[in-house]
């Protein structure tokens, strides 16, 4: 369950690192960040009804996404954002994020709190609230990231299915 | 008998309150406010008080008392003066986590008020759709009816969630 404002000290140990988009600072664990790539290496061309372009990596094209502060995918990055952050985004391959400034925050410093219950969304990437300092950021994976942009919900099938019908795994074990 | 408690204006001459106990900080300044990027308009982000996140509500927008506009706090709430109240209320019995802290967006510093048993009266119309986040109403001899906020529903509910079970009054005046 993460539905309180209790610290969770089980999640310190794994170091992140921040992506900063406008006002709005998301971290995700370390070993998601792949590589910073500068945004002249977007290709425009290739952009489609979501993504932004795409980069080319040793393992060929990756999306790129722009995000705004409330995590709605938009067209056009705006002018500080000049760092594309490519992340995995497990079954969804690597893509790329683009955001202002990357930073590793150690996970000394941290402290995790669960999103509060007044704020959980069904189909939010943001798992968990983190403070470093006077600093809030936006826990999230790339996994989770990969399905929001890609998809405009961080549900993975199975457990959008659960929702709609509960019980529905026992009718048909 | 009576109870002591807290008088929160949340808009206009919109009153709820809470227990005295419940109350448990009011901030000098406009706190940052962090936004949580797909948290419901009501919930638009969590402040930093005494190193821990807190999350804030406001309480108008969640009774539907004004307008969401954009659902960005900045806009909601630009050109007012408001304060922020620190609460303190029961966690949810189910997960064992004891006293838990919130936020509230008010218009007004809040002030106390003593309520006796013979004050209790029905929830007025205008608050029975959300009927599940008071725990009981009293009237006031100036204000007329003010609902008493169940602390423990309202930030356990983002709005449009099932309410959980398990929630449990802390104040009731009746």
């Amino acid at each position: 369950m993460r539905e309180t404002l209790h610290e969770a000290p089980d999640r310190h140990a794994a170091p992140l690192a921040s992506l900063c988009v406008g006002r709005l600072l998301l971290a995700v664990p370390l070993r998601d960040l792949q590589s910073l790539e500068p945004i002249l290496d977007v290709d425009r061309q290739n952009r489609d009804g979501r993504s932004a372009g795409t980069i080319e990596l040793r393992t060929g094209p990756c999306p790129v996404f722009c995000v705004d502060e409330a995590l709605t995918v938009v067209g056009e990055p705006s002018p500080d954002q000049r760092i594309c952050a490519i992340l995995a985004g497990g079954e969804a391959g690597s893509f790329g994020i683009i955001c202002s400034a990357v930073e590793s925050l150690g996970g000394d410093a941290l402290a995790s709190f669960d999103v509060p219950a007044c704020m959980a969304a069904a189909d939010s990437p943001i798992d968990g609230l983190a403070l470093h300092g006077r600093r809030v950021f936006c826990r999230t994976t790339g996994a989770a990231l990969a399905r929001f942009v890609t998809t405009g919900s961080a549900d993975e099938p199975e457990r959008l299915l659960e929702e709609l019908d509960p019980g529905a795994d026992e009718v048909f074990a | 008998m009576s109870a002591k408690g807290w008088l929160l204006s949340i808009r206009g001459r919109t009153h709820v309150a809470v227990g005295a106990r419940e109350l448990v900080y009011v901030l000098p300044e406009e706190p940052e406010i962090h936004g949580v990027p797909l948290a419901p308009a009501p919930t638009p982000g969590v402040i930093v008080w005494e190193n821990r996140v807190v999350p804030l509500i406001d309480v108008a927008l969640r009774l539907g008392m004004a307008d969401e506009g954009t659902g960005n706090l900045t806009t909601t709430l630009a050109g007012m003066h408001y304060f922020v109240a620190i609460v303190a209320f029961a966690g949810d019995d189910l997960l064992d986590v004891g006293v838990e802290l919130g936020a509230l967006i008010l218009t007004k510093v809040p002030e106390q008020v003593e309520v006796s048993d013979h004050q209790g009266r029905e929830l007025p119309p205008e608050f029975e759709p959300h009927a599940e986040l008071f725990a009981s109403c009293f009237e006031h001899p100036e204000l007329g009816a003010v609902p008493i906020l169940d602390l423990t529903r309202l930030f356990a509910s983002s709005g449009y969630r099932h309410e959980r079970a398990g929630a449990h009054a802390w104040m009731s005046v009746q």
